[in-house]
């Protein structure tokens, strides 16, 4: 008791290096807290920004439409089981319980003219009533409505300055047909999509699916099933689920792929968390070394005193242990500031969200879905898990000066400085 | 009867051309309750014998035994266990715990050696400081003691687990004549009631004149050893 008791006033006796070696901890410990949160919030909103307009949690396609994605080819079309047609498909695995919403999309590529540019354009056709049913892009529509049927278009904000358009608006469009064939139609533009992601905005139109089996010379086909469990975590489930559907239906030219594992970005996602957790470490170590450092001097100050303790009858461990106790003070008392001052702000952000430019530049440069702005994840968990680790590593430290103190033969620490 | 006994003790700091003999094969034993003063000019090995007496040191040669027991040739843990019980150090420049108060100081003393009973130890620690003078300033930390009063509250801290021995290095250094009389009488007085060893080394004829052994050594050895 009387240990405990000698370290904690020890904090204060030497207020001024205690309190730096107090704030060194507290800013990493929320220098963790924001991250995790900002990485937490990264990472859910760029899963869903995936799982919402690109894979689903499943996602089904031909083998030969996923090596040729990027073509955006309309020769290796989905037709359903036993070429019954996409429709009875999609109905045979709404059967499923594992399966909440099944959503076929047809994608292409379309051009239009506007002044002397050519403008650049992803069409996705889509099965309006399935769409309005999930709700994902219902939600980001901005001005006008949702399409319903024929000729309509839902065009994407940053797609609808290229084309100098407003809602309304009648375009005309040039795109392949299936059989390779240019062709052109006229589009009305009803709504206007603003998802805040310009990979989205600024090349994809939305035209319902029929429309687009029509323009396209498709017959009741489908380039790829976007299908969706009750939640991210049921994934594995459900795609156990699809593959054996698959195979039972003699389907086996169809590939069934988890979300997660569908575009290398998301699966570094995947690992960021590992990546990141390494870095935490790293930055409550380089908190550490101030810890130590102070600790190393306090210790070195203190080398007389250490050598009395030691004549009174002390042992070696129960030295080390005032010195563990002080740095166990010191990550306490520093974790806990920096998990309220680090949860407060993450708290705030949350609500209020902040926008990153970098990441709005960047996403308009490569092929990556990120929100600009982020409402960073706040979570009992990451203040839990962001103290813990502060008061274990900082404690862990002061192992080192403790252990040099409990080292020093008394005789010499008694007389330490007497020359 | 013999408390202590020293046996051709040599004390060797240092390697190669760089040695220093700071004991020369001492022999001394000390009895049961003697007030004893080592004395002796600055660098003759007084600081070291007290070491090696009070288990802070090892002897190069030769054997210390404390009540039957080789303290010299034990581990650093068993000595440590030595001091805690059987040793009190009084020092010159009293090396007391900054944080705690002269009450905490003394009690800490009390309480390594493993007495539970808060009663108990409130008891002996309240009558020690009693005996030292300083019931009433039992509640200041060392930085609020005058040197004198901090030296009591050292002498209250070897004291209070009454040990057999109380080791005193120079304790009267650092204060002036006046006070000196009265730590180095506080001291005898504790010898007398308890019947306490006590050795200490001092410069200062006057504390000299207190002691009734007075052993004085020269480059390493003993060279006086006289009772009165």
């Amino acid at each position: 008791m009387h240990l405990i008791t000698i370290a904690w006033r020890n904090l204060k006796r030497h207020g001024l290096r205690t309190g730096i070696a107090l704030l060194a901890v507290a800013a990493v410990v929320l220098i963790v807290i924001f991250s995790r949160g900002f990485v937490k919030s990264l990472t859910e909103s760029s899963f869903r920004l995936y799982i919402d307009n690109m894979y689903g949690h499943v996602r089904i396609t031909t083998e030969e439409y996923a090596l040729r994605e990027m073509l955006l080819p309309l020769d290796h079309m989905m037709d359903g089981f036993n070429s019954a047609g996409i429709s009875s498909m999609v109905e045979e695995l709404e059967q499923h319980s594992s399966v909440r919403y099944v959503m076929p999309r047809v994608r292409f590529g379309a051009m239009a003219s506007r002044d002397d540019d050519m403008v650049r354009m992803m069409g996705i056709g889509i099965d309006v009533q399935r769409e309005r049913t999930y709700g994902a892009l219902a939600e980001d529509i901005s001005s006008g409505r949702m399409i319903k049927e024929g000729n309509e278009i839902l065009v994407g904000s940053g797609l609808m300055e290229d084309l100098k358009a407003e809602v309304g608006d009648r375009v005309t469009l040039v795109f392949s047909d299936a059989f390779q064939s240019l062709r052109g139609r006229t589009f009305q533009i009803v709504g206007v999509r603003d998802s805040g992601v310009s990979d989205l905005d600024n090349v994809i139109f939305y035209v319902p699916l029929d429309t687009a089996q029509d323009m396209l010379w498709l017959d009741d086909e489908a380039s790829e099933l976007l299908v969706y469990t009750y939640s991210t975590d049921t994934t594995e489930a459900l795609l156990a689920d699809m593959r054996t559907l698959l195979h039972e239906q003699g389907s086996d030219e169809y590939l069934a792929v988890p979300w997660n594992q569908a575009n290398p970005f998301v699966e570094m996602y995947s690992e960021m968390d590992n990546i990141m957790f390494a870095a935490y470490l790293l930055f409550v170590v380089m908190g550490t070394i101030v810890v130590v450092s102070t600790l190393t001097m306090i210790v070195r100050e203190r080398t007389a005193e250490i050598g009395m303790m030691s004549a009174l009858g002390l042992s070696s461990r129960e030295i080390m242990g005032v010195f563990i106790l002080e740095g166990f003070f010191i990550g306490v008392i520093g974790s806990l500031i920096g998990s309220a001052v680090g949860g407060l702000l993450t708290l705030y952000y949350s609500q209020a969200g902040f926008y990153v430019e970098a990441f709005d530049m960047f996403t308009s440069e490569a092929d990556i879905l990120i929100e600009p702005v982020f409402y960073l994840s706040f979570s009992m968990e990451n203040l839990v898990f962001s103290f813990i680790m502060g008061t274990v590593v900082v404690t862990l430290a002061s192992f080192l000066p403790a252990f040099k103190a409990a080292k020093l033969e008394p005789v010499d620490a008694l007389h330490y400085g007497d020359d | 009867m013999s408390l202590l006994t020293l046996e051709h003790v040599d004390k060797t700091y240092g390697q190669g051309d760089l040695q220093v003999h700071a004991l020369n094969g001492v022999d001394l034993t000390i009895s049961k309750g003697e007030f004893t003063t080592v004395f002796g000019p600055s660098g003759s090995g007084k600081t070291t014998l007290l070491n090696l007496i009070g288990a802070l040191d090892r002897p190069t040669s030769g054997s210390v035994v404390f009540l039957d027991k080789p303290i010299g040739s034990m581990n650093r843990h068993e000595q440590a266990a030595h001091r805690r019980f059987h040793v009190g150090f009084i020092f010159q420049s009293y090396n007391l715990i900054p944080v705690l108060t002269a009450y905490e100081n003394v009690e800490f003393a009390l309480k390594i050696t493993g007495i539970r009973d808060s009663k108990k130890i409130h008891s002996q620690v309240t009558d020690m400081l009693d005996h030292v003078g300083l019931s009433e300033l039992m509640h200041r930390r060392p930085n609020q003691l005058s040197g004198g009063q901090k030296q009591r509250v050292a002498v209250a801290r070897a004291l209070v687990k009454h040990p057999k021995l109380v080791l005193a290095d120079e304790p009267t250094a650092n204060l002036d004549s006046k006070t000196s009389k009265e730590v180095i009488e506080v001291m005898l007085r504790m010898n007398r009631e308890l019947h306490t060893t006590f050795i200490f080394s001092t410069h200062d004829p006057m504390v000299m004149e207190y002691a009734r052994r007075m052993v004085e050594i020269r480059d390493g050895n003993i060279s006086q050893d006289t009772e009165r």
